[in-house]
Formats: structure tokens, C-alpha cells, sequence
């Protein structure tokens, strides 16, 4: 894939593996199939694909925590999916695919040298519920989520084990559903659940104490 | 388990102090995630929403959930290093074989 890329080379060999396209899914009245020229190729990865460069690089960040190898693995992600692009099937789910490619380009990129070994949270999660601790202050309980800073949100998901922050990401910020969680994460829609409900609930006991911290609700113990 | 969704008066623990509401507290709790998420499967959505609707408590609980969700999604936004979007498609130039930009 690295040389020898003549526009003629790909139509002979693909010709099993046709991508069907769902009429409404035709991009400027062309039908996307793989007999596409590279620079059609190209002309329809642009469109598709560059607009979620940003989001991908967001997500990235709450995988890497740092931006240059954030930057490094969305490139490798982006390189990647155009690498395969001709497999990726016109009017499936082009976002998945994408986070799926970026989940295992990080792994294998950078699992190795986590900072952490995979942890288990607490047990005493379990239990817990922002909702009510945040009813026991003044401050109506809106106020006390308006004190949470960008960096207290940030802080409160990097605190999270790697799998538990990324099902919440993948959930509350980027709004997959729970089949397309499992599937990026290549891990059972069971697995998903359980993480996503254990996992925003240790969130939310972070983002409770650094409510305590902005001063916007009582220390704990009134609470049983 | 199975709903005793008519008594009027649940009495219910989980939601703290959920005195009067139609149907179950605790069913519509445990729903709760799925049904923000929405996960809940169709033939469950019309008894949590009529529990919503009628029970205070748990509509509150539910309006601070989802309020919570929108506080970390908009707190988590990145901005985009200005050259990512450059390196990249200078990357897939010479993937393609593009000697680069032609227009
Ligand atoms: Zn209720």
C-alpha cells in the first residue's frame, strides 16, 4: 500500500468484494465503488472522514492525555482508515468504524507504556449517588454541576481505569449507543454496561469532591 | 419484580422519598441509565415516562443525571492542535502518490 499506487491497480483485484452503496448514500450522483479512481477515493475520504478529525482528536486526548501523542495517534487512526477505506462498507457506520480504528491504533501504539496496570474500581461505588449529596447543601443542585471546571472534569475521567474512562467517553461524550461501544472496544455489550454504570458512578464521586473543593457542597457525613 | 405498577402509594426506599407517584421507584430507577441512555427497549419506555411524569422525585433524579451527562460533555471539548488537519492530509498526499495539492 506504500508504492505502486496506480489508479488501475485496485480495480482488477477487487472485483469480488464489491461495496454495495445504498442509492441515497450516492455522493455527487457517483456510485461509490471500489472501481472509484484514487483521487475519488480521496475526494470521498476528504468529505467523510477529515470532519471528524476534530472529535477524534478529542477522544484521543482522553486516551493519551497529552496532545502530541494524541496528535500522533490521530494521524496513524486517519492513515490507517484510508489505508482500508475501500473496505469500510458506504452507509454502515462510518463513525464506529473510525473510533474502532483509533481504539486499537492507541493500543497498539501506546497500552505498553501505561502509566497504570488495568484496575478495578472500588467496591464502594456502588452505592454512591451525587444526586443525593448534592441535594444536602444550599446551593440548588444545578449550581453545584456549574462549579465544575473544564480541568476537574478532565482530571476526574484520566482518574478513571482506561476501560471505564473510555466506555463513559464513548457514551456520554460522543453519544454511542451501547452495541457501537461494544464493538469499538471489541468487548461484549454486557461488559459495556457494567463499566458505563461503575464507571460514570466514580466519576461522579470525583466530580462530588471537587464540587467540595469549589466550595458548593457540604463536606460528606451527613449523608449515610 | 414484576411491576406492581397501580398500588398509587410506593413506598419506596431507593428514591429516598418518593411518597406518591404512579408506578415503582425502584423499577424506574433501575431503568433509569438504560432509559437516558436510550437503551430501554421500547416495551419499557411507556412506564418510566408515565413514572417520570408523575413522580417528583424521580423526575429531579432524572434531570440531574442528564444534566450531569451535559456538564461533562461540554466540559471535555479539545481544541484541535491548528496543524493536525495540515499533517494529515500532507500524509495521505503521499499515500496517494499525490505529488500534493494540485489546485
Ligand atoms: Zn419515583
Amino acid at each position: 500500500m506504500t508504492s505502486g499506487t496506480g489508479s488501475e491497480v485496485a480495480d482488477a483485484s477487487d472485483t469480488t468484494e464489491r461495496i454495495e452503496v445504498d442509492p441515497a448514500r450516492e455522493v455527487d450522483g457517483t456510485l461509490l465503488r471500489t472501481e472509484l479512481t484514487d483521487a475519488q477515493r480521496r475526494d470521498l475520504f476528504e468529505q467523510q472522514v477529515m470532519p471528524e478529525v476534530d472529535r477524534l482528536y478529542g477522544a484521543a486526548m482522553r486516551y493519551t492525555h497529552d496532545p502530541t501523542e494524541a496528535q500522533d495517534v490521530v494521524q496513524e487512526t486517519v492513515a490507517k482508515a484510508f489505508q482500508s477505506f475501500h473496505q469500510f462498507q458506504q452507509g454502515t457506520n462510518l463513525r464506529a468504524w473510525l473510533y474502532r480504528i483509533l481504539h486499537t491504533t492507541y493500543i497498539s501504539m501506546y497500552r505498553k507504556k501505561q502509566r497504570r496496570p488495568q484496575e478495578a474500581l472500588q467496591e464502594s461505588i456502588d452505592d454512591f449517588s451525587f444526586y443525593d449529596e448534592a441535594r444536602t447543601g444550599d446551593s440548588a443542585e444545578y449550581e453545584v454541576l456549574e462549579t465544575i471546571t473544564d480541568e476537574q472534569v478532565k482530571e476526574a475521567l484520566a482518574d478513571l481505569p482506561e476501560a471505564f474512562r473510555m466506555a463513559v467517553y464513548l457514551a456520554d461524550v460522543e453519544g454511542f449507543a451501547y452495541k457501537e461501544i461494544a464493538e469499538i472496544m471489541d468487548t461484549p455489550i454486557g461488559t459495556v454496561m457494567s463499566r458505563l454504570h461503575r464507571g460514570r458512578k466514580a466519576l461522579q464521586k470525583a466530580l462530588r469532591d471537587y464540587a467540595e473543593d469549589n466550595g458548593l457542597i457540604d463536606s460528606p457525613g451527613g449523608q449515610a | 419484580m414484576s411491576g406492581a405498577q397501580t398500588d398509587g402509594t410506593t413506598e419506596d426506599a431507593v428514591g429516598g422519598n418518593c411518597a406518591e407517584g404512579s408506578g415503582n421507584c425502584s423499577e424506574a430507577l433501575r431503568d433509569l441509565e438504560r432509559y437516558l441512555d436510550g437503551e430501554l427497549p421500547e416495551s419499557d419506555l411507556g412506564s418510566i415516562r408515565d413514572h417520570l411524569a408523575a413522580c417528583y422525585p424521580c423526575a429531579d433524579r432524572a434531570t440531574f443525571e442528564e444534566q450531569l451527562r451535559a456538564i461533562v460533555r461540554e466540559r471535555c471539548v479539545e481544541r484541535t492542535p491548528p496543524d493536525l488537519h495540515a499533517a494529515i492530509r500532507e500524509r495521505l498526499d503521499v499515500m496517494s502518490g499525490d505529488p500534493g495539492p494540485s489546485a
